[in-house]
């Protein structure tokens, strides 16, 4: 059974067919590898899943549900949370604030009752998401925790990566939607992610990740679907991805000789 | 049809377009400065009344004839762009978003006050230097002022499409617009390109203030504020940045404008403008002339809506320490003088308080705060006067009336991002105060609300210096208090998040919308008890007691004490209104202190006093 479908998904740019008519699925648990040249449509599809932008033709359903013309908060509150590709924390909050932010779908206490009367069930459900929030925090390490309370643009930009990936965990996503979450990042960084990865794939986490790297996709994905000009130029297992000659000719360009 | 009566209709239309030729050169203006600064120029009325007097001192004082003062005035107000340029505009170009565009608002106090200091603020008689007599085209009445402006426009006009076009600054100039930082790894000087536009943009407002001054007959020192309106409006029709668009617009406007002068009289022609430019920017933000569908912005490395501080925060002890000694001040100097100052701050500081939740946490660069000042003194006001409630009843329907209509009007623009956001709240204030002038019978118009009543608590009647003062001092400790407790709150947090990345804020779930509108409620609820007082306190309103010159004031204190920062607001407000005060000998210097006051703060200490957060 999918969580995740689109039929027909079509968008474009004053002419250009960045997402040309793609069927996609995505199963309960699954991690789907999204891989292609530059320009091959991949985040402008996270938009569209997303809902940041709405498609010109074709639909995104979730669970069986027509959510298209969702706005993109609602796809937030559905369970949907995307990273960004060159990484959007709130530069002026502090690292835990970031994923206190994060947390927002998942809180119950009333906004402005809880702020006027910052006790009680407000208080409680504050503390107990703070908790969380801290120990989402120690997969990485010495390069988060300990400055939790600085305010994010004074961090690197691998690190912001990791908090944005750490925010967007805080959500309990239903489908967390990775884009390139190693971009900017050395190989032994590189790895650690990847292993940090495999980590949320042994809980179950369902996860779509747009990534160059094959390194990174090839042992985390459980099935990869190259984009080439929007549309669907191979999908497979990832084993079988490296050696299809189409997707070859798209990332090197010519005929591909044996 | 009646002859006369289609005749009547068509010179209205004639008299529109000739108006909006002038629009049309204002608008040139602002788009040529906002497709290469990407910034909205708020100086660039100043410049334009600048321009105008130029040309009344050349023309009346040294006596020179049109034709050798309409250039010379247009040099002047050229030189007036590259000074606007080199010391508002260069210095922040690497600032935060908020910071050029809150220097332009400097830099136009500080020309408008310079106008008003050497010129008084009375208005001056422009010469008529162009014969009067009109002649009849086609059953339409034309004079030679009438073609003077026609033909000044499209001469400009052509001009500025050649120069673009062809020469070598032309093509720098559209480079720069194109992608600055291309242009200027490809050798174009991108800062002698961005003072060629502001050069050139003032050149064409001088110009433009040239021709009102003869249209009218009079120049004033505060006329650049509605044309510059007027010009945004024009730009925001044609689409920002769009130069053929803006052109067009201000044809657009100045034909609807005559058109609603036809219809509901004179008194409406600012209210048929502004909102003409809140329709536009609600239902065609892109312009009456773009494509309807467009595609996403890009995502944006980093930056920030605000400048990265470390807030200093105050210990509670500290507070309450202050609040004593607030509360003890009439006993220990019972000088009812001193205490009068007192009030005003305190009354000015719970607007700051009000507006630093909208516009620090929140980041909506409000600038037209005052218009819900202006909602509750009219609302607590009129429900006293006319409906004889008690002041316990008013005082609290201000608060909630100027925040369900405040949030009512503001929600559509709310919508609206960066510099649209700011025109759109500036207009709102504005439409505020238009309706209180427009809607005599209940309002009293332009003759104001006079004898409302001092505030009573259960029967006790605030008279005294000292009665004043407690009751401010107390609206001001419940407003600082809900707003310190909001901007602590997870909701805080979350307006902060909204602030700084509403792309990303929304994609965890955040809507944009409602917790915008819930800010701006709160907020408008205390800036509704500020208008409240300001009324029951001084007895007299009117349409001009909460002007845009008291948003930006407010402003101005919020940026000085440090954007979202309440002890910061408050800080602001008590500095900013004591300092007229201590300055009282020459008191004609306030506004042009207060630009550059903000100038200083922007350029040397963004996050303000006690830093932003």
């Amino acid at each position: 059974m999918s969580i995740l479908e689109t039929r027909g998904l079509s968008r474009n740019f004053g002419g250009i067919q960045a997402v040309a008519s793609l069927d996609l699925t995505v199963g309960e648990g699954e991690v789907l590898g999204l891989i292609g040249p530059n320009g091959a449509g991949k985040t402008t599809l996270f938009n569209l899943l997303a809902g940041a932008d709405v498609p010109d033709q074709g639909k995104v359903y979730l669970e069986g549900r027509d959510i298209t013309s969702w706005p993109a908060s609602r796809h937030a509150r559905a369970g949907i949370i995307r990273t960004f590709q060159h990484g959007r924390t709130f530069a002026n909050l502090s690292v835990l604030d970031n994923l206190h932010v994060g947390t927002h779908t998942r809180r119950r206490a009333p906004d402005l009752w809880g702020a006027l009367f910052p006790w009680g069930r407000q208080s409680r459900e504050e503390e107990a998401l703070r908790r969380e929030c801290q120990a989402l925090l120690v997969p990485f390490g010495d390069r988060l925790t300990p400055r939790q309370d600085e305010a994010a643009w004074q961090f690197s930009y691998a690190n912001r990566r990791r908090i944005e990936i750490a925010r967007a965990l805080a959500a309990h996503p239903r489908i967390l939607l990775l884009d390139e979450p190693t971009a900017g990042m050395n190989p032994v960084e590189t790895l650690e992610i990847l292993e940090f990865l495999k980590g949320l794939k042994a809980q179950g986490q369902t996860m779509v990740v747009i990534e160059h790297k094959l390194p990174l996709i090839l042992p985390l994905a459980d099935r990869v679907v190259v984009l080439d000009h929007g549309a669907k130029l191979a999908e497979g297992h990832p084993l079988d991805i490296p050696r299809n000659p189409l997707v070859i000719e798209a990332y090197l360009g010519g005929k591909h000789h044996e | 049809m009646d002859a006369s009566l289609w005749g009547g209709w068509l010179d209205q239309v004639v008299n529109g377009l000739i108006l909006g030729n002038i629009y049309a050169l204002l608008a040139a203006g602002l788009a040529l400065i906002f497709g290469v600064a990407h910034l909205i120029n708020f100086a660039h009325g100043s410049v334009y009344m600048a321009g105008s007097y130029l040309g009344w001192v050349l023309l009346t004082q040294v006596g020179w004839p049109l034709w050798a003062a309409l250039p010379v005035a247009m040099a002047g107000s050229a030189a007036m762009g590259l000074l606007l340029e080199r010391f508002a505009v260069r210095p922040f170009r690497k600032s935060a978003r908020v910071a050029p565009l809150l220097a332009t608002i400097g830099a136009g106090m500080i020309l408008d006050s310079l106008g008003e200091l050497i010129f008084s603020p009375n208005p001056r008689p422009f010469p008529a230097v162009v014969p009067a007599d009109r002649f009849s085209l086609g059953g339409v009445s034309i004079g030679w002022l009438d073609l003077l402006i026609l033909g000044a426009t499209v001469l400009s006009a052509a001009g500025l499409f050649l120069f673009l076009k062809f020469s070598r600054m032309g093509q720098a100039l559209r480079a720069t617009a194109q992608d600055s930082e291309a242009a200027q790894q490809m050798g174009v000087p991108v800062n002698r390109v961005n003072a060629l536009a502001f050069a050139l943009a003032s050149a064409l407002g001088g110009l433009a203030g040239v021709l009102v001054g003869l249209y009218y007959n009079s120049v004033f020192p505060s006329m650049g504020f509605q044309a510059g309106l007027k010009g945004f409006t024009a730009c925001v029709l044609g689409g920002l940045g769009n130069l053929p668009g803006a052109m067009a617009g201000g044809l657009v406007l100045g034909v609807s404008e005559s058109l609603g002068v036809a219809v509901f009289g004179s008194s409406a022609r600012n209210l048929v403008a502004f909102a003409l430019l809140l329709a536009a920017l609600l239902w065609r933000p892109q312009g009456l002339f773009a494509g309807r569908r467009r595609s996403l912005p890009p995502e944006p490395l980093t930056g920030t809506f605000l400048p990265v501080s470390k807030a200093i925060r105050l210990p509670l002890p500290t507070v309450l320490g202050l609040l004593a000694l607030a509360a003890v001040l009439p006993i220990l100097v019972p000088n009812p003088y001193i205490l009068q100052i007192g009030t005003n701050a305190w009354i000015l500081a719970l607007f700051a308080v009000s507006l630093t939740l909208v516009a620090g946490t929140s980041g909506i660069l409000s600038l037209g705060h005052a218009g819900l000042m202006a909602i509750g003194a009219y609302a607590s006001g009129l429900l006293t006067l006319r409906l004889g409630w008690p002041f316990e009843a008013s005082f609290l329907a201000a608060g909630l009336i100027a925040s369900a209509l405040g949030t009512l009007l503001a929600s559509p623009a709310l919508r609206l991002k960066g510099h649209y956001l700011s025109i759109a709240t500036l207009a709102l204030g504005e439409i505020v105060n238009q309706t209180i002038l427009n809607a005599e019978p209940v309002t009293g118009g332009a003759m104001g609300l006079a004898g409302i009543p001092v505030p009573t608590l259960f029967g006790y009647a605030f008279r005294s210096a000292a009665d004043y003062y407690y009751l401010t001092l107390g609206a001001l400790a419940v407003g600082a208090l809900v707003i310190t407790l909001v901007v602590k709150s997870p909701l805080g947090r979350t307006l902060r998040a909204l602030r700084e990345d509403e792309v990303a804020a929304t994609a965890l779930g955040v809507s944009a919308g409602p917790y915008k509108a819930l800010a701006f409620g709160i907020a408008a609820f205390f800036a509704g008890w500020a208008g409240a007082l300001t009324a029951h306190l001084y007895s007299y309103i009117s349409h001009e007691t909460f002007g845009t010159t008291l948003s930006i004031l407010g402003l101005t204190m919020v940026i000085v004490g440090g954007l979202g920062n309440v002890a910061g607001a408050i800080l602001g407000g008590v500095a900013l209104s004591s300092l007229p005060e201590i300055l009282r000998p020459v008191a004609q210097f306030r506004p042009l202190l207060y630009g550059l006051l903000l100038l200083v703060a922007l350029r040397w200490r963004p996050q303000g006093a006690l830093g932003s957060r």
